[in-house]
């Protein structure tokens, strides 16, 4: 009987970040198994986005390590791109496709419509529907309202394909209903097996998603 | 106690707000009076010495003729409106439109100073440029000067139209107090039938648009000019294409034509760049327009290193913009996961509809040379299109093979820039020589670098290789090394 152990789908171990003579972040040490879901709080300048990166492989640590399925995280990004979803800064919309095609875009190339025995069409109309992004379904990004283009942001995101997904501050910008949204989507994800990493400041976020809580130290100003 | 005429409360309200400017401003003035004169000082003498070096070695065909002058001025005109479509030179404030603009003064008061201005400066442009043209075209003193007064008038009349048509792009409801006093004349005939006295403010109000400016709507104004602003602050950071898409207009048509699906990527990603083509279909068809004429006229016989042949190949280069707007949007947003795929791949397939796209616009422009010449509807001109006698020698195949190789090499360059976006810090380095730091001019470069390599290339074959068989395989060979270098930055 094989007894090997999966790798936890994210470790980053005593890991810091210096910008010139400033450490805006660590030492900073935490595991998160396949399938859990890490909820990292702190206030605001503690480190929370720079965390993020460093686990996306954007940011490599000054000290310590950060791996990411099974492997530092910088090369996850290059040799493993497809595996992991990341919304940070907003989503590189095309600017002359509407909602609607950028879920049609989606839907066609990762072949979600012929996995779920369907056409694309059927998914995105019932996942518009689902995100009530249907009454904004032929309007053109720039159209959106900041909270709708989050919303769009974030259900692009949850809608690819993915095994580990990043998400940096859901709420922003949302109202209470599209939060609520927002949370069902993310647990959503997270029961189909996904492996989630949310920084956050919104507690129901906190409560609805926690399996692991890191919360970063305030920087000394 | 009399109330104020509009005149008096404009001149008391300017006045009283001079005392609330901010120092900043001040500031921005002196920086930017600072900056003009000292870029005028350092690079102006290079700049002259260079024309003078290059006027001394300008072959005799290469001068241009009196219709090539009106031809550039001409050019320069249209562009001048075109330009104006987007941005005029009505600039305003947020305080003007607040003071003066909603309503309280007519606008043509407030702005009539900037519209006679701008059409004075369009006209002295166009002089001026007329006049150095005349010049150094050896056309004679008496012919330059009538030119030049002919361009003036004319620019004189643009710079109107110039206002006009911005004005035209802002235009809102007619404000409340706006054209107090005499009525806005509408027509020629209204300001003949208004006897001579009237007549004479009549058509004064005509010519420096007076309804055009009262029907303006400042808001839309000035949120044209923040849209500038932004775009300017945007260049200055070096962020390119965020520069680009602050100013160019958003793609809107054909919003409910889907996206046509299909589960093999190269053709879902050529579907979805078709699309993108067809909701921003103004531009894309003003860029196919342009690149059939000017495939056409290499065709022709604009042989390697004519100035046929290099305006042939800046028109290519213009209208590849709007081939590539999903490989721009990919370059931004490489990481964002629309579709899987390692970027370099992605990068590639969104090439497709440009190089769909230029197999067309070549075969369009082989048609159309056909057509032209059969009709003999194109006169051979030396000074644009190379000497005649010369093009006689070069086979139509050969002719053809070099139109492919300029389509190619213009497709290619617009790869490489699309590419990298954003300007890399080593750019902004200070480049320090005995004439002072010339960084400004690299970072210049780095803006125009692909104007530059295509002008490098097609007018350095006129040494490197004069004829067409081997400047066919230079351009293709210095194309395909450009690709190379691209797909390995596309891979980051």
């Amino acid at each position: 009987m094989s007894t090997a152990t999966t790798p936890p789908a994210v470790h980053v171990e005593a890991a810091t970040v210096v910008h010139g003579t400033v450490q805006v972040l660590g030492p900073v040490t935490v595991t998160v198994p396949t399938g859990a879901s890490l909820v990292v709080a702190g206030t605001n300048g503690s480190g929370k986005s720079t965390l993020l990166a460093l686990v996306a492989g954007t940011l490599l640590p000054r000290t310590g390590s950060v791996e990411t399925l099974g492997r530092p995280a910088h090369e996850t990004r290059v040799a493993a791109r497809e595996r992991m979803s990341v919304l940070s800064g907003g989503f590189g919309a095309y600017r002359e496709l509407t909602v609607r095609d950028h879920f049609r875009l989606m839907s066609a190339g990762w072949r979600l419509g012929a996995q779920a025995g369907t056409s694309d069409d059927a998914v995105v109309d019932d996942l518009l529907d689902r995100t009530e992004l249907a009454s904004v379904g032929d309007q053109l990004p720039h159209e959106l309202s900041s909270g709708e283009s989050q919303m769009l942001s974030l259900v692009s995101a949850c809608f690819r394909p993915s095994d580990l997904l990043l998400v940096d501050e859901p709420e922003q910008r949302l109202d209470a209903r599209w939060r609520a949204q927002a949370v069902d989507l993310l647990r959503d994800a997270r029961a189909s097996g996904r492996t989630l990493v949310v920084a956050t400041h919104d507690p129901t976020f906190r409560e609805a998603l926690t399996d692991v809580e890191l919360m970063l130290e305030p920087r000394a100003r | 106690m009399t109330a104020d005429s509009p005149r008096r409360h404009l001149r008391r309200m300017r006045r009283d707000l001079r005392g609330f400017r901010v120092e900043d401003a001040a500031g921005d003035l002196t920086y930017t009076i600072y900056l003009v004169v000292l870029t005028t000082l350092m690079y102006g003498p290079m700049l002259a010495q260079a024309l003078r070096a290059g006027g001394q070695t300008m072959p005799d065909a290469a001068r241009p003729s009196v219709a090539t002058v009106a031809l550039v001025v001409g050019g320069l005109a249209v562009l001048a409106l075109a330009f104006g479509r987007k941005v005029g030179p009505l600039r305003t404030t947020a305080a003007e439109v607040e003071h003066f603009l909603r309503g309280q003064v007519p606008p043509h008061l407030v702005l009539r100073r900037r519209a006679l201005g701008a059409a004075v400066a369009i006209g002295l442009a166009l002089a001026a440029v007329t006049a150095g043209l005349g010049y150094g075209a050896d056309l004679g003193v008496a012919r330059t000067a009538q030119l030049t007064a002919l361009a003036g008038a004319g620019g004189f009349l643009v710079g109107g139209l110039w206002v006009r048509v911005q004005a035209a792009g802002t235009r809102g409801r007619p404000r409340a107090g706006a054209g107090a006093g005499v009525p806005a004349p509408t027509s020629p005939a209204a300001v003949v039938a208004a006897g001579p006295r009237a007549s004479a403010g009549r058509l004064g109000e005509l010519v420096f648009l007076r309804r055009a400016l009262d029907r303006l709507d400042p808001d839309g104004l000035l949120a044209t000019l923040e849209r500038w602003r932004s775009a300017g602050r945007s260049f200055m950071a070096g962020d390119a294409r965020g520069a680009a898409l602050r100013v160019g207009d958003a793609p809107a048509a054909l919003r409910h034509r889907r996206l046509r699906t299909s589960t093999r990527l190269p053709l879902l990603i050529l579907a979805r760049d078709w699309l993108g083509a067809q909701r921003a279909r103004a531009r894309f068809v003003r860029s196919l327009v342009g690149a059939v004429g000017a495939t056409a006229v290499l065709v022709l016989g604009a042989g390697p290193g004519s100035i046929g042949a290099a305006a042939a190949a800046l028109v290519l280069f213009a209208a590849t913009a709007s081939w590539v707007e999903g490989l721009a949007a990919h370059a931004d947003h490489a990481a964002s996961g629309l579709v899987p795929g390692a970027p370099g791949r992605l990068f590639t397939l969104h090439l497709i509809f440009p190089a769909l796209v230029a197999a067309s616009v070549l075969a369009a422009g082989g048609a159309l040379a056909w057509v032209l010449t059969a009709l003999g509807v194109l006169a051979r001109d030396a000074a644009v299109l190379g000497d005649p006698a010369a093009l006689d020698a070069v086979p139509v195949g050969e002719r053809l093979a070099y139109a492919v190789a300029v389509v190619f090499l213009a497709v290619t360059v617009r790869a490489w820039v699309t590419s990298q976006s954003v300007m890399p810090p080593s750019v902004l380095t200070p480049v320090v020589t005995p004439v002072g730091d010339l960084s400004p001019v690299v970072m210049g470069s780095w803006y125009v670098r692909g104007w530059l390599v295509v002008l490098g290339v097609v007018l350095g074959m006129r040494w490197l290789a004069p004829d067409s068989g081997a400047a066919v395989w230079t351009i293709v060979a210095g194309a395909v090394l450009l690709a190379v270098g691209t797909s390995r930055v596309s891979n980051r």
